[in-house]
């Protein structure tokens, strides 16, 4: 640290009167912006020091150096005191109720740019845009009733990426994040408390962060495609909880259900223990699941299905692949809170023969359990269990609710899919980034979660394991080989010895 | 089937750690199983239950802590509570006749342990204004209580009843917008 800043003096004491003058004025607009605790402020300056550095190492001038990195961007958000707070979404409200030690609900989205990060200047990215997402820089308190997310005002810090993906988050301390921005070699992660955003807001959020660490870069990248302007005022849809918008059904469907089957290798203690990308070309699969008559999540649950058949020993039973829905599909929202329900496709064991034989099926329960009246029943569901506990203290909901989520758990599911679809940035903002991935890092009882996302070419079906077993993977990679798609496995080691 | 390691190797130290939790974990748990075997057996007084409470208490703030809303403050606040109790346990089963004197002096030094704790961080510490209040609430309720009857009043409580009024006070003075505003959050049932 002490190495690097006097390397800044240096430079500085190196430069002309006038140059010298312009930084001065630079620092005190910094200054200006930033008014929290001492700590802060002087790491916060380090960080525009060591992004200077980086420029003047790089070539570009002074001027266009402080034009990039303009303290105008950083706006109120670190000069004002904390004050806003918001209420858990529907959906979230369950995530800190089932918090233990070791198992959080962490999900976790990536950007793979085509040159090695600079972490200087995706530390100053995020410093500037977290004021754009006003309900992302908040750390879970504890109410009566309820838990809320409250406002932190802090560096909000940039990480190169040493541990284990998807590990929990630690949101005990005062101030702390609920997110973690992570890099390593050319790879961007954001990994999300569920409690803050699904995948949908997650990925607004990462595309923002993406764009704003490109223009810092020197790239002209417009706002659009879900690339949000950091400058503009967040408006109070983007932090709404929509799940009360749900149109009243007659009946409302529930949570409960049997036991899955579940893959038969001995469950984890490291949480996931392996995490492994299936890297296809997006084209080909889309045509082979054409071919089969499918969409491309149908053909990719069918094959999840014959992968689980051939992992597990069991004989009798369902199993059932937890789907979840985005809802903004079926109503207009631009919220970045949570706005997902899920659906269940289940499929007995005895019947699982061949992937040609079982996509029908799996079509067909697509249709009608993913449909708007399927996930309206669900939703009025969840929105009257929170009406019905709403004046229930907490200290008595959390108890039940965390023996009722240990007992339960992920126990009526064998897995997840979860397909986040295709990725769309602004032409100027794909032509930085290779592909995009997406790993789910919860599971209880299930020995993998798989999610999807394709940006490009390039489809990655993502697999977190929490089981050292490989039949699982393998099967899967022999299936999409046996259906003529070139498939790169790229992934992790095996924590778990 | 070769995967590409695209992922760094997971440092050493945080798995180490998980194993020394997980050592420690048994060692309380064996002796959270023994100890009231042996006070069964040996019969006496129920001592045991002062150790079970111990237990509880050193896992609970030192290995096991709190997943949500672990502060200063919050912390100081269950060390009061659990100080509190241990103190009644001993009186109620080892020995009797002077925890209404000794409760209420560690509660109200314990309450300026904690106003200080929470006024010499105030920027931080003002989010983390619930717990202080909860403190104040219940001395203002023992102390309410103590006047009707039971427990005896005694100077203590007379100590504990000005310190968590005074602190109300200064709270109230110092922070009236924030003492609103975490009201209003923590009691929302949305």
């Amino acid at each position: 640290m002490k190495k690097e800043k006097s390397k800044f003096h240096e430079y500085e004491e190196s430069l002309l009167e006038s140059d010298r003058l312009r930084l001065r004025d630079f620092f005190s607009d910094v200054k200006r912006h930033i008014m929290l605790t001492p700590n802060y402020r002087h790491e916060l300056r380090e960080d525009f020091e060591k992004a200077f550095l980086y420029y003047v190492n790089s070539g570009v001038g002074i001027a266009e150096a402080a034009e990039r990195l303009d303290p105008c961007r950083l706006g109120g958000f670190y000069s004002r005191p904390p004050v806003l707070w918001y209420h858990l979404d529907d959906a979230a409200k369950i995530y800190p109720l089932s918090l233990k030690r070791n198992q959080m609900s962490v999900f976790r989205l990536s950007a793979y740019m085509k040159q090695p990060v600079v972490p200087e200047l995706l530390q100053i990215a995020l410093t500037f845009v977290i004021k754009r997402f006003p309900s992302f820089a908040t750390t879970v308190k504890v109410g009566f009733f309820w838990h809320y997310i409250d406002t932190t005002k802090r560096r909000f810090m940039v990480e190169p990426e040493t541990n284990i993906p998807c590990r929990p988050l630690n949101v005990s301390s005062s101030g702390s994040q609920s997110f973690r921005v992570v890099y390593f070699k050319n790879r961007i992660s954001v990994e999300f408390f569920h409690i803050l955003t699904d995948g949908t807001g997650g990925m607004v959020f990462l595309k923002t962060l993406v764009a704003e660490y490109l223009r810092l870069c020197g790239a002209d990248i417009p706002c659009g495609q879900g690339v949000l302007d950091i400058d503009e005022i967040p408006s109070p849809e983007e932090t709404s909880n929509d799940f009360p918008k749900v149109e009243p059904t007659e009946r409302k469907s529930g949570f409960m259900g049997k036991p899955a089957v579940q893959l038969s290798g001995r469950l984890s203690t490291i949480k996931p223990c392996q995490i492994l990308h299936f890297e296809v070309d997006s084209l080909a699969l889309r045509s082979k699941a054409r071919e089969k008559g499918a969409s491309v999540t149908s053909y990719t649950l069918a094959l999840l299905f014959m992968a689980h058949r051939y992992a597990t020993d069991e004989r009798t039973g369902n199993v059932q692949i937890q789907v979840p829905v985005n809802m903004r599909k079926f109503y207009e929202s631009n919220t970045l809170r949570n706005f997902s329900m899920y659906c269940s496709i289940g499929i007995p064991i005895a019947e699982l023969t061949s992937v040609d034989d079982i996509i029908p099926n799996i079509d067909r329960q697509l249709k009608e359990k993913a449909s708007k009246e399927a996930m309206n029943e669900m939703m009025n569901a969840t929105v009257s269990l929170v009406r019905i506990l709403r004046y229930v203290p907490l200290f008595i909901k959390r108890p039940i609710a965390g023996f009722v989520y240990g007992f339960l758990g992920d126990k009526i599911f064998s897995n997840t899919l979860s397909n986040l679809g295709v990725v769309e940035v602004p032409p100027e903002m794909a032509e930085h980034i290779e592909k995009f991935d997406f790993v789910l890092g919860t599971s209880v009882t299930n020995r993998v979660a798989c999610s999807m996302i394709t940006f490009g070419d390039t489809a990655v079906l993502s697999v977190a394991k929490y089981t050292a077993d490989p039949t699982y993977e393998e099967k899967l990679y022999r299936l999409l080989r046996d259906d003529g798609l070139d498939v790169t496995v790229k992934g992790s080691v095996l924590y778990e010895s | 089937m070769k995967a590409e390691n695209i992922y760094p190797i997971p440092i050493p130290q945080e798995q180490r750690w998980r194993r020394v939790l997980k050592a420690v974990r048994w060692c309380f748990a064996a002796t959270a199983y023994i100890c009231p075997l042996i006070n069964l057996c040996v019969g006496g007084k129920a001592w045991s239950l002062v150790v079970l409470w111990g237990l509880w208490s050193v896992w609970t703030l030192a290995f096991s802590r709190d997943l949500i809303e672990y502060n200063r403050i919050s912390q100081t606040s269950k060390l009061i509570v659990d100080t509190c109790v241990m103190l009644i346990l001993i009186e109620t089963f080892l020995s009797s006749g002077w925890a209404g004197f000794v409760v209420p002096i560690v509660s109200f030094a314990s309450l300026i342990v904690m106003g200080v704790l929470f006024f010499t961080n105030l920027p931080i510490q003002k989010q983390n204004l619930m717990p202080m209040m909860w403190m104040i609430a219940a001395a203002l309720v023992a102390i309410m209580a103590s006047l009707i009857g039971w427990p005896k009043m005694n100077w203590p409580f007379i100590a504990l009843g000005a310190t968590a009024f005074a602190l109300l006070i200064v709270t109230f003075i110092v922070l009236p917008k924030e003492l609103i505003r975490e009201l209003q959050k923590r009691f929302h049932t949305k």
